[in-house]
């Protein structure tokens, strides 16, 4: 059950990565001004639901596999992505607007926001990909003394691994 | 599903014949100035002299001086005429004179005989030269003479520039002799006779209409410069000689220098200072002085010519008042004249060139000054038919809106400082060098009258009495606080009440050198909000004001230098059309202004089919004006120009015809039918629609007019492929016959929904194949169909102090259908004509997206509102009549570090600075905002450049650019002191829309509050001697706080008062895309006091005499219940009446015999033949006539109810729910010391 979690949280973090260097390119591509901004927005905008739902999943499924932390590191994410799509005016033809893009920075601001969604689904993606080892590596090593207090609380191994591995750090 | 109904037969009318050319045809090719041009860029071209230079090409003084031109004489010789002899001698003898005596007296003397010549020779030539518009400027004899003596002037002048021409032209290859010649002529300046203060009207009149290459006098001007060649050959040898003091052999260099030092003892010691200083910046002393002073670093540079100009500014008025001119000098500058008018054109630049060197020179008094721009305005209209001027208040005021830009020749820099040092000994001792600003207090004034450039050239006149108080009263400042510049003046607000200028504010003018100053755009057309440019984004965040431009690119303007080429030059790397900031590195490169990248110049730009040489790259229109037009070829185009298509889109439902709008818009078509810009291929259809929607075939060959009815409003489609969008010309009486009909085709209607979301998709759909305009008239909310809306406003709210809501669109259908528009090159043109809400908000989109125009007028009612109703025929017969641009795009560079990153204005913005314009017409206004991404250090010059790529009604693919310079500082004195606050103004009113419907209205409002705040506490912190308890304001800044609260207290801004939201949204439209002029109005009205008109001081336009009331506060305060006032709001003049004003005024000017009996709606003053009448006629007429949209007039008695629109204008009083001007300031001041 775990591992299929993790699992699908992989494939889905591997679309949100694919995604979001696409929205990337388009982002340059408009910045280099090889597309116009109508097709660059409505080629972007058919990917921001796709996008939100594809992220919620995945918090979801962490909030139900009880993966507290991996749930609240994805929750600011998956809420900013639902709060800007919900608070698009109603004017506006989508998340991206072709008629304000151009406009305030807002390229800009959203080429940064799509790096900082690449960075972050990276991050997360050899999060999970390493807690699938993680997980087998647990089963392999017996747990170590300095450990053990914490995973006494979490009887997952998913969630102690974490930890181990932040005291490690510590 | 569609039912061809007949139309009820109408009589044929009378075919009219195809109308000449409407809009487009304003502009004629107007032909440039030959004076020569030098290297623009100082800066640059500074660098771009190795000292190797100097031996290099002699043989450049050949080519580009202007004495010898073979070609030219050629040309004109075949012209000769018999004013040759008798101008000629007299004039030349007394050259040789003035050369040789060096004792100042005996050079007056001279001069002045000459000047007598000049005077008896000069009327003839004018009647004979004035062909055409000059004519009629000599109407008195008195006049006449006027302007001769002027004209001589005008002669030093031209003496002064040809001097610097010559170093000018050599542009490039300085070699050091050339350069010393302008050292040398100017301290031969002294000696002749400096002050060339007259203006010189009459001479470039003359000129002007000579333009003509054909033209007869140009002969003697070519004699002329045969023979002068020599003497300033001559000149150009020794001087250099002397100043270097290698050798002193030839014995004219000799007696040269002698004149000099006995006449003007020190002069040649100065010269030799400057020669100094110059050493030690660059190798060559010589160059360096002329070139150093001017423009290399601020720093440097800008202390020494502005020592220039004060020491020129004080001569006494005696001197200046004679004009002068010394023989030498006048020779070069007359052969450089006849340069000009052999090359037709090139005319007007010589003329303009000659004000240069008086401006920076000779202005002891602002007049003087005015005067001469106003000659070089008139000198410059060469070809377009020039207003005629009649008499010398005329000539002073008579400027073309354009002629600024356009006359402005590139005075070469080195001249302008040298010749006011030359001066100095004249000039009664300013105290050496000054600080750098002194230089911008003289020039605001002038300049201040150019930057207004209305339309008509009239405007010049109102700002003149106004300018010359200013003046003199400028003139006592820059005395007394010497250390300051005039903009950075501190002025305390909270004591100083009475800040509004005598006459509207003028705009600054940026702290170029005169040349540049002189070429620089007019800021009409564009403006930038700080003039002077910081260097650094930091320095920006310090000052706290917004960096922006606006722009007015597609204005009317009555000249415009129109460029037929093969080649269009530009720039290779960044695409900039070459302008006349570019400098010239030698003949075959130039050096881009904005990237630096160095271009090489091509082929057939060396040569200049206006003045028939060769190998002057830089005398080329595009480098002598910075608002110049190409016509574009195939390159320039995606498809074959399309023709002119104009679709209307009408509503007719139950609430428009009960509005009665059909017959005004269908009587103003009939009438201007024949003056829709457009040339034979021009097409117009009609689309009607209610609930459903109606299309009218009206091809060529039916009897009558065919409606076919669509009423499948959800999946609408074309009923005919053709014959919906008609030729013009060939069923035009079919499309008279509909327009007879349309009023009364729908009386009985019940239909009261509106499909208008269909009816727009069937006119995309039409339009879609050739682009064009669409004109949709709506009167109600749409209620059926794609693009319904839903009423939002919830009449309760509208005084609501707190969140306004729905100031943005409901749906996105109309910015969807205006994308689509936009990108098949459709215009929408909204004319919303309602009662009720009607949800601008939404329906603005179809034409802000799409670079449409917005027009509402509220509670709309033919009978009802006689005063909308009058609104709405003005409005479209300026609508169907005014140029329009098709398929255009504009394009906004800027010098390398500067970014654009905000747009505002009606407009797609296609890429990063590309702005999709289906449509252009010349009453839109655009603003930018910038931002500084690199630093400018290396830099002294800023420059901007619009393109607006357009096809023009005659299916002409045009461009049109405009340049702007800039000087960089580093300093936020500088930036303070540059500060337009207009345009500061203008741009937080955009910003201030787009916070308010993005965020909050509230928020907006706190934002253009905190950019006072902000701005004034970072002043009040730089300068560190102030008080803190007193509320300070730079002088440029003293109207900040005054126009922000009338933005404040604007319909797009207020809170508290009820506002209806369509009423908010309209205003908000309107601060987005108006330009400006006319935004300031909106914002600020002007305020005059006009029962005593007959006491006021006066100017003469056109024979008509116009008072010219000061502007008054806009406060209750000053509203005697004894006066009648003006308020001139843009688009409405209110006429207030005081309860017990003069009867005689109530008699004489409204033509009713007392207050009581004034009608309720009054909205024309009765022609009365009283001096009080027609004095009030002429000036309201007069500001009528500066303004495309003709103004509704409406008089307002005390107790009318329309009183409330008057006194909402009072910006200055309390209401209840906003500050005073008062209050306003000391909360301002609150906020500073929180």
């Amino acid at each position: 059950m775990e591992s299929v979690v993790f699992i699908f949280s992989l494939i889905d973090c591997c679309a949100l990565i694919f995604l979001s260097v696409y929205f990337i390119i388009t982002l340059s591509d408009l910045e280099c001004d090889y597309i116009n901004a109508r097709s660059c927005c409505s080629k972007l905008n058919k990917w921001v639901v796709p996008e939100v739902i594809g992220h919620a999943v995945v918090t979801v499924l962490m909030l139900i596999s009880l993966h507290w932390f991996i749930f609240l590191l994805n929750l600011p994410i998956a809420t900013w992505n639902i709060y800007r799509f919900i608070m698009v005016p109603s004017g506006n033809m989508g998340v991206f607007d072709p008629t304000e893009i151009h406009n305030r920075g807002q390229l800009k601001s959203h080429m940064k926001e799509a790096m900082i969604k690449l960075g972050f689904h990276l991050l997360c993606f050899f999060m999970y990909l390493y807690r699938e080892h993680a997980k087998k590596l647990f089963l392999i090593l017996p747990q170590t003394p300095s450990q053990s207090s914490h995973t006494t609380r979490n009887s997952k191994p998913g969630t102690y691994m974490f930890l181990s591995v932040r005291s490690s750090k510590l | 599903m569609s039912a061809p109904a007949g139309l009820p037969p109408r009589p044929a009318g009378a075919v009219a014949a195809y109308p000449g050319g409407p809009g487009g045809s304003r502009e004629a090719a107007a032909p440039q100035g030959a004076a020569p041009r030098c290297q623009n860029g100082p800066v640059q071209s500074q660098m771009q002299f190795p000292s190797g230079y100097g031996s290099h090409p002699p043989n450049y003084s050949a080519p580009s001086g202007h004495y010898s031109q073979v070609p030219s004489k050629a040309v004109s010789s075949h012209l000769d005429n018999q004013y040759r002899a008798s101008y000629q001698s007299p004039y030349y003898s007394a050259p040789a004179q003035n050369v040789m005596t060096p004792p100042v007296g005996t050079n007056v003397l001279n001069t002045r005989e000459s000047q007598q010549f000049y005077n008896s020779s000069t009327p003839p030539h004018t009647v004979g030269l004035t062909e055409g518009p000059a004519q009629g400027a000599i109407p008195s004899g008195s006049y006449v003479y006027t302007s001769a003596q002027q004209s001589y002037s005008a002669f030093g002048d031209h003496y002064n520039t040809s001097v610097s021409s010559s170093v000018a032209s050599q542009g490039f290859p300085l070699n050091s002799d050339h350069y010393a010649m302008p050292v040398v002529s100017s301290a031969m300046y002294p000696n002749v006779s400096y002050p060339p203060a007259a203006t010189s009207s009459m001479y470039g009149q003359a000129f002007t209409s000579q333009s003509l290459p054909a033209a007869g006098q140009f002969k003697e001007t070519n004699t002329f410069s045969s023979q002068s060649t020599s003497v300033p050959h001559s000149l150009q040898q020794h001087v250099p000689v002397g100043y270097n003091s290698t050798l002193s052999t030839i014995s004219s260099a000799q007696s040269f220098q002698d004149n000099l030092s006995k006449s003007l003892t020190g002069s040649v010691a100065k010269v030799n200072n400057q020669v100094n200083r110059g050493g030690i910046d660059s190798s060559q002393p010589v160059h360096s002085v002329s070139q150093n002073v001017q423009l290399t670093k601020p720093g440097f540079g800008a202390p020494a010519s502005s020592a220039l100009i004060s020491s020129v500014r004080t001569p006494a008025p005696g001197l200046s008042s004679q004009p002068r001119s010394s023989p030498s000098i006048t020779q070069s500058p007359d052969s450089a004249l006849q340069e000009g008018m052999q090359y037709g054109g090139y005319v007007n630049n010589q003329a303009s060139s000659a004000p240069t060197p008086l401006s920076s020179s000779s202005d002891d008094e602002e007049e003087d000054e005015e005067d001469e721009e106003a000659a070089l305005d008139s000198s410059s209209t060469t070809s377009s038919a020039s207003p005629v001027l009649n008499n010398y208040d005329a000539l002073e005021g008579g400027g073309y809106p354009e002629t600024r830009s356009v006359t402005n020749s590139p005075v070469p820099t080195p001249p302008a400082p040298q010749t006011s040092k030359t001066s100095k000994p004249f000039g009664y001792g300013y105290p050496a060098l000054q600080p750098a600003y002194q230089n911008t207090a003289p020039p605001t004034p002038v300049q201040a009258t150019n930057p207004s450039h209305h339309p008509g050239f009239q405007h010049y006149p109102q700002q003149y009495p106004g300018v010359n108080q200013l003046s003199s009263s400028l003139g006592g400042l820059s005395l007394q606080h010497s250390q300051q510049p005039e903009g950075l003046r501190p002025v305390n607000l909270t004591q100083d009440r009475n800040i509004l200028p005598v006459s509207s504010v003028p705009a600054p003018v940026p702290n170029l050198n005169s040349d540049l100053r002189k070429l620089n755009c007019s800021p009409d057309s564009f403006r930038c909000t700080l003039t002077n440019i910081p260097q650094t984004q930091a320095l920006l965040n310090k000052a706290k004001l917004p960096l922006g431009l606006l722009l007015h690119p597609f204005r009317d303007l009555t000249q415009l230098p129109v460029i037929t080429s093969s080649t269009i030059v530009r720039c290779r790397s960044c695409r900039t059309y070459i302008n006349p900031f570019v400098s010239f590195i030698d003949q075959r490169r130039w050096k881009c202004n904005l990237c630096y990248r160095v271009n090489d110049v091509p082929e057939e730009f060396m040569y200049n089919p206006l003045t028939r040489s060769y190998g002057e790259p830089h005398k080329r229109p595009e480098v002598q004006n910075s608002t110049v037009e190409f016509i574009a070829y195939s390159d320039y185009m995606l498809r074959p120009p399309q023709p002119a298509v104009y679709l209307f889109v009408l509503d007719v439902s139950h609430n428009a015809v009960d509005a009665g709008y059909l017959t005004i818009v269908c009587n103003s078509l009939l009438e201007n039918l024949d003056k829709l810009p457009g040339d034979s291929r021009t097409r117009i259809g009609f689309i009607t629609f209610d609930s459903t929607v109606q299309f009218y075939n009206l091809q060529e060959g039916l009897s009558q007019p065919q409606m076919l009815i669509v009423s499948d409003i959800d999946d609408i489609f074309l009923p005919t492929p053709d014959g919906l969008l008609v030729n013009l010309h060939e069923s035009k009486e079919l499309i008279k016959d509909l327009l007879n009909a349309l009023p009364n085709m729908f009386t009985n209607t019940r239909e009261t929904h509106s499909a208008l979301g269909s009816a727009l998709q069937a006119a995309f759909k039409l339009m879609s194949p050739t682009g064009g305009r669409i004109s949709v008239f709506q009167t109600q909310l749409p209620s059926l169909g794609a693009g319904l809306l839903h009423s939002r406003e919830d009449p309760n709210q509208r005084s609501s102090t707190k969140v306004v809501q729905h100031l943005g669109p409901a749906t996105d259908f109309y910015k969807k259908l205006a994308l689509d528009c936009s990108g098949q090159q459709t215009a929408v043109d909204l004319f919303l004509l309602s009662s009720q809400y009607s949800d601008l908000a939404s329906l603005a989109c179809m034409s802000k997206y799409s670079a449409g125009c917005i027009y509402y007028y509220p509670s709309f009612h033919h009978s009802h509102n006689p005063a909308q109703a009058e609104k709405l025929q003005k409005d479209l017969k300026r609508y169907l009549t005014r140029k329009i641009g098709f398929e255009a795009v504009m394009r906004i560079r800027c010098t390398k570090g500067l970014s654009i990153h905000t747009f505002h204005g009606n407009f797609f913005v296609r890429s990063t600075d590309l702005l999709s314009l289906a449509n252009v017409n010349p009453d839109a206004g655009f603003a930018v905002q910038m931002s500084i991404e690199e630093s400018l250090t290396d830099t002294s010059l800023a420059c901007f450049q619009t393109a607006l790529l357009y096809t023009s009604s005659k299916g002409e693919r045009r461009i049109r650019v405009h340049t702007l310079c800039l000087p960089v500082v580093n300093s936020l004195a500088d930036v303070y002191a540059g500060a337009d606050v207009q345009a500061v103004v203008c741009l937080l009113a955009n910003m201030a829309v787009d916070r308010s419907v993005s965020s909050s209205l509230p928020d907006a409002r706190d934002a253009l509050v905190n950019a006072v705040v902000d701005s004034l506490s970072a002043y009040m912190s730089t300068a560190s001697n102030l008080q803190q308890s007193m509320l300070i304001a730079p002088n440029s800044l003293k109207l900040f706080p005054l126009y922000v609260l009338a933005l404040l207290k604007q319909k797009a801004f207020r809170t508290g008062t009820s506002t209806r939201l369509d009423d908010r949204v309209y205003a908000m439209c309107q601060i987005k895309s108006q330009p400006l002029v006319h935004l300031m109005k909106m914002i600020h009205p002007n305020l005059y006091r006009i029962d005593k008109l007959i006491d006021e001081s006066t100017i003469h336009v056109n024979d008509r005499v116009v008072p010219q009331p000061p502007l008054q506060k806009l406060s209750a305060e000053k509203l005697t219940r004894e006066g009648a006032f003006l308020m001139d709001c843009g688009s409405n003049f209110y006429i207030w009446i005081g309860k017990n004003c003069d009867n005689n005024f109530i008699k004489d000017v409204l033509g009713y015999p007392n207050y009581a009996s004034i009608p309720q709606r009054m909205t024309q003053l009765p022609e009365i033949d009283a001096l009080p009448s027609e004095r009030t006629r002429s000036f309201i007429s007069w500001l009528r006539d500066n303004r495309p949209l003709s103004p509704v007039l409406q008089v307002i008695k005390d107790e009318n109810p329309a009183k409330t629109d008057f006194f909402q204008h009072l910006i200055e009083d309390r209401t209840e729910a906003a500050f005073s001007y008062y209050e306003f300031l000391l909360h301002i001041q609150q906020q500073i010391c929180k």
